[in-house]
Parts: C-alpha cells; structure tokens; sequence
C-alpha cells in the first residue's frame, strides 16, 4: 500500500478534510483538531489522539537531531537526513537502512523492522507506482492478524491456569483449615500463601478479560484509567507478596532448622509483616514513579520502571535460594554424620521449598533468553506463560496434595467415613480417645520421628490436648510445637 | 493508475507554504514569550496547526508529503525558532539512569534489611541471639 505513510494523517484530516477543505477556494482554512472537538469521535479518539501526539513529537525531535547532528564524513553518494513522515532517517550510505517500527498504533510491532533504500546515485528509493520518496513499513503490521491469535490463545491458557490454581488452593485451604490436626505455625504460613496465590489469580483472570473484550473491540477506554491503574497496582502487589511468602516459608525453615534449633514456637507477627506489608512498598514507589515519569494510558507498557517491583522479587528469591541452600548444606554435611535417618527426614521436609524456589524463578531466568524466530518464539511464549500462571497449582500441588500427611490425613478421615457409613453404628468418642492415647504412646520416644508416622487426626480436643502434654512430658522441654515436622533432638547435633 | 507525477512540487509548493503557513506560525510564536518557544506543552498546538497546514497545502496541490521541500522548510523552522531545545523528552520515554537507579536500589536494599530484620526477630527472645 503506497499511502501507508498518510495514514495517521489521514485519520487525524478526516473531518478537516470533509468538511473544511471547500476545491476552488484559494484559501485553506486550515482547522486544528483540539483535545475536546476529538472526544465527539469516541471510538477513534484516544487512539489518534496519542498517535499524532507521539508523531508530532517524533516529527520535532527528528528535525533537532537533522538540525544538530555532524555532517557526513564518508566520500562518495549518500543520501540525504530527512522525516519520512513517521520515522527519522539520518544521512545514509547507499544501502538498505533500517530501524525498528514505531509503537503508534496497536497493529505495529515495535519488535519488526522498517528499511528504506538509499540509491547508489544518493537519491532515497521511490515507490515505482506513484514515483514518491517511500520507506517499506510492511513488516510492521504484516503478522499482526497471527500475533493476535496467539496472543489471545496465550491469554486463555493463562486463564485457564490462574482457574485451575484458584480451585486447587481453594481446596488446599479448606483441607488445612478443615483438618485442625495438621495446624501448625508451618501450615499458618502455607495458607498466607495460598491466599496471597488466590488473590493473584482472580485479578489476573479479570485483568485477562479486560484485556481481552478491549483487543476485540479496538477502543481503550480512557474514563476509567484510575480503575485500571489501581488495579494493575494491586496485581503487582500481590504478585510481589506471592514471592515474598515463598521467602518467609524459606526463613521459617531456616529458623527452625538451623538457628532456633526447634526450641519452639517462633513470632509469626514479623512474617506476616515481610508477606503482607512490605510488598506495599515496591508498590506504592512503582506508582509514584509511573505517575511522575512514565504516565501512559492504564500502565500497559513496559518500561525499566517495573524493575522497581521485580527487582525486590529477585532479591527475595536469590536470598530464599541462599537460605535453602545453607539448610540443605547442614543437613547434609552435619547430620549425616551423626544421625542418618534424622537428616532423611529434615530433607523431606525441606525439600518441598527446595523444589518450588527455583521453578518460581525460572521464568526470570528464561527472560532474556527469548528467541528470534517465529515457532521458537511461539514455544517460548507458550513455556513463559505456562511457568508463570500455573505456578498457584504447583505450589497446591507441592504442599498439600503431594504432602504426606495430607494424603494420610485425607485418607484416614475418608476410611473413617467409609467405614462409619457400612457398619452403620455410632462410635463413641472415648472409645477413640482411648484408642488413639495409646497408640501415641508408643510413638513417643527419646527421637520422634513424626514426618513419618501417620498423624492422629480427630475433632476431639480432649485426646489431642493428652497427645500434647504426653509431647512435653516426653521432651523435658517447657515448650512444644504441634508443628508435625518439628522433631526432638539433642541440642548436640547441631 | 497512472503515475503521479509530482511536479508541482518546486517553487510553487515553497511559496505557498511560506505565505500560508508561515504567517500564522510567526503570529502565534511571537505572542508567545521568547523563554517558552521550547515548553512543548506551549508550543505543540501551533507545531500541530503548521504542519497539518503544509500538508493540506501538499495535497491540494497534488504533492506527496512529506517531501525535500518540507524537510528544508522545517529545518529553517527549527534553526529559527527552536534551536536551542532539547532534542529528547516529548515522548514517553524511562526517566534516565542516574533518576531510575536510586527508585530501583532503595526497594531492594529495603528489601535485604527486611529479611533480615525478620530473621533476627523471629527468634525467641530467650537467650537465643
């Protein structure tokens, strides 16, 4: 299409040139279209407004740079500096000159490249149709039915994922929440977590079908801008906290193993501080910053200033990496040597954090490593999206559905249930009390080993307050933690 | 299609913008205060009004736009009237390193004394330091 440098222009003319331009008349009047006559064009009027903004300002900044910049210094033709209308040309050797499309309109791709052709004779290349000075701006909306469909596809499998991870963590919750046996300080953590990994998940699904009928009806509304700010805000925030719990989770473990030694029960008070409050921080300086440097229609755009939210995420899992790392470091090499099974056990669980850290970080890693062509392109897309919001179901997965005692928790109460439902008989709760008193009584040993063991689990809280006091009588300790992997061990060992 | 064969765009298009663009331009930049020919904010809607003017005035007169003849008329333009502005920051654009460093450096030292803060506090206060 040889108008394909009018567009904008003609666009921006179109009522100007209906209505204003009379053939025959000497005079133009020429009309301005001013910030309010645009608004009477709803669909179109954000859109052209913000194109002729950022292309006026191209237009007057490429004349400062023809105007400053050194003359050319190589011998032979070249071709003239010059405006082409939409991009800046400087002076140019015969050759094919290039530069990376303009973002003024949503069917360009800034990642496609322009050219224009500079004659031996130093002349710029001319259309052969209209013989006008024209610059090949094709590629730039060429794919752009195709990145579209992509795109939208990749926005349903994301949906599809942050669904999936909202219904397993919902169901983490309740089995948590549910089964009072299992509570402990570790679990309290887990379902912060869960619930920092809930919140993420719907507003990244109602982001998603934002973004989505916007796409398909080509208009940006500009009225509720605040609305979309705000919200884009809190999905950086409870992005950022998701990151932050998994760090809190890690010093947990770390306090626990290896600097209180399970000398009890630690203050949750600063956890839920580091998880829920500080991620405002980021937050709230990445707003002011938006606000003050980058103000752009709803946040969409990706600059260096969301490194201001990413960065303190990076930083959370380098630090939580380093501390998994040290607790592996420990248990390997200290009590390896001394108790065998013990080291087994602390592994296991240490391993379901170990586990999680780095697939968390992976897709941060894998950012800079993105491909050029179009199907490496389309697999790497595909694999981002699908470490980035399937993470809520992997960390359902890793701590609760794939936890051992979950699973005999789950198990034992659903056998209870089966067994309750065939003999069709009332079973008493002392008669269950006392079945389980004994049996924890042989559990209880100088070591008890309780990641193992299928933990009793029932709502009666007479037998589990005996099951705790049978706990601190055993241990000698003033203190206990119902926590299941806290286990009794000789302050020598470490 | 035939081709278009621009050649009334010589003197007669160089004419015409200077007498009826030109003029209007000088009027609105001579009301305005010489400190402020570079604010953009000042600036922009007469920028805006003289180059929709050499492009009506193109077209009417069956040039394509823009075109040497353009380039040269705004290069004067600029020589005269903005020489002296910046040559960034009308566009949107990331504010420069040594503004975006501290905005970025500041959460994550934050970050860093956090944890530890949360380490050295989560332990019980007994004895443990």
């Amino acid at each position: 299409c040889t108008m394909g440098n009018l567009r904008p222009l003609f666009l921006l003319f179109l009522p100007v040139l209906t209505s204003q331009v009379c053939p025959g008349e000497e005079m133009i009047e020429t009309t301005v279209m001013l910030e309010e006559e645009v608004t009477e064009i709803p669909l179109y009027a954000t859109t052209i407004r913000m194109a002729t903004g950022q292309i006026l300002a191209a237009q007057f900044e490429c004349y400062l740079k023809i105007l400053h910049d050194p003359p050319h210094t190589e011998a032979g033709p070249y071709c003239n500096r010059t405006w082409d209308g939409w991009l800046c040309w400087g002076d140019s050797s015969p050759g094919t000159a290039m530069q990376h499309c303009p973002s003024y309109f949503h069917d360009f791709d800034p990642t496609e490249k322009v050219t224009k052709v500079c004659n031996p004779d130093g002349q710029w290349f001319r259309h052969p149709d209209s013989n006008r000075l024209w610059s090949n701006y094709t590629l730039c909306s060429m794919y752009f039915e195709q990145k579209l469909k992509l795109a939208i596809t990749m926005s349903y499998l994301a949906v599809v994922g942050h669904t999936l991870s909202v219904v397993s963590l919902v169901i983490s919750m309740f089995i948590f929440s549910y089964f009072k046996c299992l509570s402990c300080q570790r679990i309290s953590l887990h379902k912060n977590m869960f619930m920092s990994f809930i919140l993420n998940s719907i507003l990244m699904v109602i982001w998603f079908n934002i973004i989505n009928k916007s796409t398909v009806s080509d208009s940006v509304s500009v009225q509720s801008s605040i609305v979309c700010k705000i919200f884009l805000s809190l999905i950086l925030y409870t992005h950022c906290s998701n990151y932050f719990w998994m760090l809190c989770e890690g010093i947990y473990l770390h306090t626990l193993i290896i600097v209180a030694m399970f000398m009890g029960e630690q203050h949750l008070g600063w956890y839920y501080l580091l998880g829920w409050g500080f991620p405002i921080i980021p937050t709230v300086i990445h707003a002011i910053a938006r606000l003050v440097f980058y103000d752009d229609n709803c946040w969409i755009d990706n600059t260096s200033l969301l490194y201001i939210v990413h960065g303190p995420i990076q930083v959370a899992l380098v630090v939580n990496l380093f501390f998994l790392m040290n607790i592996v470091r420990v248990l390997i090499t200290k009590l390896r040597v001394t108790h065998k099974t013990e080291s087994r056990v602390y592994m296991k669980a240490v391993r379901a954090t170990l586990i999680l850290v780095p697939l968390m970080g992976i897709h941060f890693i894998l950012v800079p490593l993105q491909p050029e062509g179009k199907l490496a392109l389309a697999i790497y897309e595909f694999l981002m999206h699908i470490f980035t919001h399937f993470q809520g179901l992997l960390v359902a997965f890793v701590f609760c559905f794939n936890n051992g005692e979950v699973q005999s928790v789950v198990r034992r109460r659903s056998s209870q249930y089966k067994a309750q439902w065939r003999r069709h008989r009332r079973v008493t709760a002392e008669s269950h009390s006392n079945y389980h008193t004994n049996s924890s009584f042989t559990e209880t040993s100088r070591v008890t080993v309780s990641l193992e063991q299928a933990p009793f689990c029932s709502e009666d809280e007479k037998s589990q307050a005996a099951m705790h006091s049978l706990n601190r009588q055993s241990n000698g300790k003033h203190s206990y933690s119902s926590c299941k992997e806290t286990l009794n061990v000789d302050s020598s060992v470490i | 299609m035939l081709p278009v064969v621009a050649l009334a765009c010589s003197s007669h298009y160089e004419y015409a913008i200077e007498e009826f663009c030109l003029a209007k331009f000088k009027l609105d930049m001579e009301g305005l205060d010489q400190q402020h020919w570079c604010s953009w904010d000042d600036t922009v809607v007469s920028y805006l009004e003289l180059t929709n003017c050499t492009f009506l005035v193109a077209m009417k007169m069956n040039c394509f736009w823009p075109n040497r003849l353009v380039d040269e008329f705004f290069i004067r333009i600029h020589r005269h009237y903005f020489h002296d502005c910046s040559p960034t920051g009308r566009l949107l654009h990331d504010p420069p390193n040594r503004v975006l460093g501290p905005f970025i450096i500041v959460p994550v030292l934050v970050t860093l004394l956090m944890t530890a803060l949360v380490v050295w506090r989560s332990k019980r206060s007994e004895g443990i330091v």
